[in-house]
């Protein structure tokens, strides 16, 4: 069995006629910062060998195909756009609020592969083949999800921007942890900002969605 | 629309201030006088008082002096942010209340109760005294170990506003379906809600019976959302509309059902004979006799049974009381909210589970300005540094204490539904509450906002401040 | 944020021969933009550069697919390896890291928020550039984007987050908190350019402001993170992570600690001890690790290395205050490591 860790620094070297005394010497690292070696990195080599030429895009509209809850869509993007902006603006999907627009509200949270991220953080090239779900997909056949209709009993929304963002995390949590603690909803919904203040709301009804009975003031008559 | 930063540097902040207030006592803690100068600052505009909470919350006061100057400055305008001025003041006055309280030796909430003459706030002192644990409490610095526990309360007080020029129309179509149109806004406080349960209680429906258009000019005119007064101003005419709605029905099916319109009632999603409950017609059906394909009325607010306080403020003053504990690092400085219990009134509670949610709101964000908010100019070049949400702290789910709501319903006869607002009337207190439990637990007092780490390791760093200078 | 062209790269030989730029090159004032290329992979923090306009790059070459580098891999006696794309979160679920370098999964579940630690990745956090709000503000042309002033070491300036410790030349703290515990755990990164790979001890790979303000570490033209490599512990090795912040919901770090001790005989033989928001670089406390060096582990031990370890601090006007904090989180994460 060949050894891939020597085979990755004979392609990373393959015809360029250097030594390793003439890397250092070119790229001006003197010897003491580290030494020339092979990749750690097991199968490198093979993966490096079946890699497909680079492609590059833009700066105009380029078409990409979107998979969007359980749709396919074909849309002409920049690549300076955000998917944020692409599901808003190019798609009209305005459930996804953008709020800070530098991933520190999490009000843009969509799943990618059923995995929260902030749109707003994520360039809609980027995506490629991966399935996006947005608040508008969590509905299934007219029917709320289940953290849509508590969020609904327990009055879990105020002004609702931060709502759709709150929504994707809790129930992303779910589907991790069908049965989650006060302290494991907290975590999920630590990188969600409310201004309004319905976190005790979103707690109760993230746990309430999950079969688990608590309130506020339960939870202050359970420690008095 | 514009971006945070945008949002951050030109659309508005809470202004700061700096305040100086003195009280003047008997030594059983009779107030003599008061004087207050505040010098606060909202950038290029206008409205960094402190609110009249100093002025107003304590009648028995009879000797107050107040000064409040705006300071121009070359920066971000100020907003009005929840209760604008009121928690500034509320800071200043409910710590000044304590440190009398401790210098002439009695509790902080028996002389609230000696000083304050407000009926509902000695209740609301009460009911919340005892579901917080008030009587367990120490002395001030008196909690072993690095991390030091302590509880304090702060009282807060809000006018009662209403806008008279707030309109609705609801109209009845043949159909049975019932709309309320009124260009009132709901900005997250519930108004849509409140509405429709309004009116359906009128006509015997269910909330979901009743369609609410809002938010468009093109409806009567509806207050704006500020003051706490949106619950108070629309939903008056909103009943009164619903009733004259519902009398017009009433007249269409009384001959058919042989009995005087006067005899016919709503209940539950039908039209019955008072005399005679076997005697009914379904909301629809009812509906599909009036004489034209829709009824409507429209109403506006009108005066409260027996006038007004002060033009445009019903009578009283909404108020409340939050109990807070602390929990206070003193190696690092850190200052944890743990619990908060609020007791408060807002006339007739509508919508009980918004009203939590109103509160909730009031108080956490009371903590967000208490422990975290802060806006960092440069000042060598007048840039705000921190015009983003990473750096402009607010409170996030961790931060998040338990929290107990007491409503203190409170009747006093003076519209048709009686209700009130309550969102600016929860946040006064907050953060006064925390400044007096940071107190209780490190014995050192606080006089700046936010209560940062910083803020608690210099002030423990000090040797101990003398009482009652603030 | 500016147009860019994207070039999707789908091998590292492909990814180190686009003539890229570091990113601290590319933010230069008189640097042309218009010529950048750079990398990005999860790329939060490029994003966030670029929409405070205080980076402009022609072309991105994306590296997020790269295929291979996305794997934590335990590699018996050598250590574990970590391929640079492997995500924050995926570092936070690992159950053999969460065993053998606790210190690392403290700081990870604290870095950023779940969203974040779901997109953004090993290499990106390393290479993180500063958040001195100076340095972050367009308006502001400070030292590291190659002006001439460091605007948070002016008197009167807001300084109350930046570094105690190195702070003469530019106060800007590292952002990365995961680096602090790497660090603490003797990590090496690999570094692969057109020309090979190399492998740098990480406390190496950062660079001091004395050293060039320019930078935070010594990447170079056309290379990469590809691989970060944890030395196994020795047994009886045990670890903690502290961060310190306003807020235990997200924020940065206003103080953060990773220790890693090793003890015989109720005595501590080894004692790693790294500051992080303390200066521009992740810090070794050596003479907090010095007072522990033969000692046993314990509350007064403990408070002593913890007091140490600010040893020549040099406050600014606005965060003395992180003295004491240190002290405190030290002894703190001291006394969780010793545990072991």
């Amino acid at each position: 069995m060949k050894d891939p860790e020597e085979n990755s620094e004979q392609s990373a070297n393959a015809g360029r006629g250097l030594s390793r005394r003439g890397f250092l010497k070119g790229a001006g690292i003197t010897a003491a910062g580290g030494v020339l070696m092979t990749s750690g990195i097991a199968g490198l080599a093979d993966a490096e060998a079946a890699a497909p030429a680079p492609d590059t895009v833009g700066p105009g509209r380029t078409s990409v195909t979107l998979k969007i809850n359980g749709d396919k869509k074909k849309v002409a993007i920049e690549p300076r756009q955000t998917l944020a902006e692409v599901l808003r603006i190019e798609l009209n999907l305005t459930g996804t609020k953008v709020v800070c627009d530098r991933g520190a509200c999490s009000a843009c949270t969509v799943w990618l592969d059923n995995t929260p991220v902030n749109s707003c953080m994520t360039l809609a090239i980027e995506v490629g083949k991966r399935e996006i779900t947005t608040i508008e997909g969590l509905a299934k056949n007219g029917k709320l999800h289940p953290v849509q209709e508590a969020f609904v009993a327990h009055d879990a929304s105020m002004c609702g921007f931060c709502t759709p963002g709150m929504v994707m995390s809790c129930a992303s949590l779910l589907q991790r942890n069908p049965k989650p603690t006060l302290d494991d909803v907290k975590t999920a919904t630590s990188g969600n900002l409310c201004r309004c203040g319905t976190y005790p709301k979103v707690f109760e009804a993230t746990l309430a969605a999950a079969g688990i009975a608590y309130s506020q003031t339960q939870a202050q008559a359970a420690k008095g | 629309m514009l971006d945070r930063r945008e949002e951050h540097v030109a659309v508005g902040n809470r202004p700061n201030s700096v305040q100086n207030l003195r009280i003047g006592a008997k030594k059983d803690g009779t107030l003599t006088a008061m004087q207050l100068t505040s010098y606060g600052t909202a950038g290029v505009g206008l409205g960094a008082g402190v609110g009249w909470i100093a002025e107003t919350m304590y009648l028995t006061n009879p000797n107050f002096k107040g000064e409040q100057y705006d300071v121009l400055t070359n920066a971000g305008p100020g907003a009005a942010f929840r209760a604008p001025g009121a928690p500034q003041g509320a800071f200043a006055l409910e710590q000044l209340i304590d440190e009398l309280a401790e210098k002439v030796g009695v509790d902080a909430l028996a002389l609230r109760d000696k000083i304050d003459k407000s009926e509902m706030r000695r209740e609301q002192r009460r009911v919340g005294a005892e579901r917080f644990g008030w009587s367990k409490r120490q002395a001030p610095g008196s909690s072993p170990g690095v991390v030091k526990r302590g509880v304090g309360a702060a009282q807060s007080e809000w006018g009662r506003f209403i806008d008279m020029d707030s309109s609705c129309e609801v109209r009845l179509h043949q159909d049975g379906s019932v709309e309320i149109m009124s260009s009132v806004q709901d900005l997250g406080t519930g108004i849509r809600t409140v509405l429709a349960q309004v009116v359906a209680e009128e006509l015997g429906l269910q909330p979901t019976d009743v369609t609410v258009r809002i938010g468009d000019t093109n409806y009567p005119p509806g207050p704006g959302s500020g003051g706490s007064k949106t619950t108070g101003s629309i939903t008056p005419p909103a009943r009164t509309a619903a009733y004259k709605v519902g009398q017009q029905l009433l007249t269409a099916v009384a001959p058919s059902m042989g009995v005087a319109a006067s005899e016919l009632a709503f209940v539950g999603g039908k039209i019955v004979a008072k005399s005679n409950a076997g005697k009914s017609l379904s909301f629809r059906e009812a509906a599909q006799k009036l004489p034209t394909q829709q009824v409507s009325a429209t109403e506006k607010r009108k005066d409260d049974y027996g006038g007004f306080f002060r033009p445009g403020v019903s009578f009283g003053q909404s108020g409340g009381i939050q109990f807070v504990e602390v929990s206070v690092d003193t190696e690092t400085g850190y200052v944890k909210v743990e619990r908060v219990v609020g007791a408060h009134d807002c006339g007739r509670p509508i919508n009980p589970l918004a009203l939590e949610s109103q509160i909730n709101g009031g108080i956490l964000q009371g903590i967000s300005w208490a422990l975290y908010e802060n806006r960092h100019m440069d000042r060598n070049y007048g840039h705000m540094m921190n015009a983003n949400l990473d750096q402009y702290k607010i409170l996030g789910s961790r931060e998040v204490p338990q929290i107990d709501i007491i409503m203190v319903e409170e009747y006093t006869a003076t519209s048709s539904t009686d209700a009130l607002g309550i969102a600016e009337s929860a946040n006064v207190a907050t953060a006064a509450a925390v400044a007096n439990a940071v107190y209780n637990a490190i014995g050192v007092r606080i006089y700046e906002l936010p209560i940062t780490p910083e803020r608690v390791l210099n002030a423990l760093a000090k040797p101990k401040q003398k009482l009652g200078k603030v | 944020m500016n147009a860019f062209q994207w070039t999707d790269a789908t091998s590292v030989k492909q990814a180190t021969g686009q003539n890229t730029t570091p990113v601290a090159d590319a933010m230069l004032v008189n640097a042309k933009p218009e010529s950048a290329t750079i990398f990005k992979a999860g790329g939060v923090d490029v994003l966030d550069l670029m929409k405070e306009h205080v980076l402009a790059p022609a072309r991105i070459v994306g590296i997020g697919n790269l295929p291979k580098l996305d794997a934590i891999r335990n590699a018996g006696k050598d250590g574990t390896h970590l391929g640079a794309l492997v995500t924050l979160a995926q570092l936070e679920r690992d159950g053999d890291l969460h065993k053998s370098y606790r210190a690392l999964t403290e700081a990870v579940s604290h870095a950023a928020t779940p969203q974040v630690r779901n997109a953004a990745t090993l290499g990106g956090n390393i290479m993180q550039r500063p958040h001195c709000w100076y340095f972050r503000n367009e308006n502001f042309k400070c030292l590291k984007k190659g002006g001439t002033v460091c605007f948070a070491n002016q008197p009167g300036a807001e300084n109350k987050y930046h570094a105690i410790l190195g702070n003469q030349t530019c106060s800007a703290v590292h952002g990365s908190s995961i680096s602090t515990a790497l660090v603490a755990f003797g990590a090496q990164v690999e570094l692969t350019g057109p020309q090979g790979v190399r492998r740098v001890p990480l406390e190496q790979f950062f660079v001091t402001p004395e050293k060039d303000v320019k930078r935070e570490n010594s990447i170079q033209p056309n290379e990469l993170i590809t691989d970060v490599l944890l030395p196994t512990p020795a047994a009886g090795t045990g670890s903690w992570y502290i961060k310190f912040g306003e807020r235990e919901s997200y924020d940065w770090a206003l103080a953060d600690v990773a220790v890693v001790l090793e003890q015989q005989n109720g005595r501590c033989t080894k004692a790693s001890i790294v500051l992080g928001a303390a200066a521009p670089v992740p810090l070794r406390a050596a003479a907090a690790e010095a007072a522990l060096i033969g000692k046993p582990i314990n509350e007064e031990t403990a408070r002593a290395a913890g007091q140490a370890a600010t040893t020549g601090a040099t406050p600014l006007e606005h965060n003395a205050y992180k003295v004491p904090i240190f002290a405190a989180i030290v002894k703190r994460a001291i006394l969780k490591a010793g545990e072991v």
